[in-house]
């Protein structure tokens, strides 16, 4: 009973540390997914900034905040001694302490326990949420684990469209030829080393490539995956998984700038006046 | 981690549609080495221009197949 109650007190004290990690992972995706990479180093990190904020935070209350008598809120003095009994809950019910001392103390400052807490996650999960778009912006590059991963995550957060083909060289081959692919990145998962899990490409292309002693030679064509399609509602994709992934060359396209909603009807009518000649010349084809 | 948005991928396919399905020729404009962006009336215009030059090609070598 008093390991499991020590063990709760002790994650209860380790929150802090929980939630600037929380925090620091909050702004992207990227972070959130690679981050286990070493579940041991974050658990020390937890432990390091729970015990930092806590120092902080018992020198600021007991030499400043409960030691002022005008302070408004006037909290109590944080008691270590009661801290470390309360790590053994035995100790409440040792001889020599009274029945319901760990009672009386949790009647009495219940509201200024749940407020500390609430104060110091909310503090170092703000300043964990802070760190992480600090990184995700591009500062604090010494703590950016793989940056070619965030440029792929840009993109996506732009307001103007920002498309990245993928070249995916296959590791599916007959004899010299290597199945290659090429299309749109539509999704794209890392493992925590970095190294990719799977990617998904829309409207996908297939093409070989022949390894030569002289070197290699593309295929002077490609074959879309996605042949007559174009009536379905949910537009296929390819996935590759890391197995068939021999490399990948990533290929930002040029940012699609909207100036305004007329550009898009401008778009919108010169497909439609296309498709609709297209009918025309079918329909005199057909007669 | 997704990185195409679903707007962008409206944009993308309609781009399609306009170079008459033929998504090698959006590729080609859209991966100019010489500009970082595009604005979309002037990817339209190459769009078609480039389509327009294509459906010439076949059409002027039959042409000169037949007069060989």
């Amino acid at each position: 009973m008093s390991i499991a109650w020590a063990t709760v007190v002790i994650v209860v004290l380790l929150l802090p540390g929980f939630a600037f990690f929380w925090g620091l992972y909050a702004p992207n995706q990227v972070t959130r997914e690679v981050s286990p990479a070493s579940p041991l180093a974050q658990l020390a990190g937890v432990v390091v900034i729970s015990f930092f904020v806590h120092a902080f935070a018992y020198l600021i209350i007991n030499t400043k905040l409960c030691t002022s008598p005008n302070f408004f809120l006037e909290p109590p003095c944080v008691d270590f001694d009661e801290l470390s009994a309360l790590l053994r809950i035995d100790a409440f019910t040792q001889s020599g302490a009274g029945p319901h001392v760990f009672q009386h103390m949790l009647d009495r400052y219940v509201a200024w326990i749940l407020f500390y807490f609430l104060a110091t996650g909310s503090l170092t999960g703000v300043t964990g949420f802070g760190a992480g778009k600090l990184i995700e912006n591009g500062h604090l590059r010494g703590f950016t684990r793989h940056r070619y991963l965030f440029m792929l995550e840009r993109g996506r957060k732009k307001k103007a469209s920002e498309l990245v083909r993928a070249h995916v060289l296959s590791r599916t081959q007959n004899s010299n030829n290597v199945v290659f692919y090429d299309g749109i990145v539509q999704d794209f998962f890392a493992k925590a080393d970095g190294t990719i899990s799977y990617i998904v490409l829309h409207d996908a292309n297939t093409s070989a490539i022949e390894i030569t002693a002289s070197g290699a030679t593309h295929s002077p064509t490609s074959i879309p995956l996605d042949i007559g399609g174009g009536g379905r509602g949910t537009k296929p994709f390819l996935v590759i998984t890391s197995d068939d992934i021999a490399n990948v060359y990533f290929e930002p396209l040029n940012t699609v700038r909207i100036e305004s909603g007329v550009d898009t009807d401008i778009l919108d009518r010169a497909i439609d006046e296309l498709e609709h000649l297209r009918n025309q010349n079918h329909f005199e084809a057909a007669e | 981690m997704r990185v195409l948005k679903e707007k962008d991928r409206i944009l993308y396919d309609k781009l399609v549609r306009l170079a008459g399905g033929n998504s090698g020729i959006v590729i080609e404009v859209l991966s100019n080495p010489h500009r970082s962006s595009v604005d979309l009336r002037t990817a339209i215009r190459e769009i078609e221009e480039l389509r327009n030059r294509q459906s010439r090609e076949p059409a002027s070598s039959i042409s000169q197949a037949a007069t060989a």
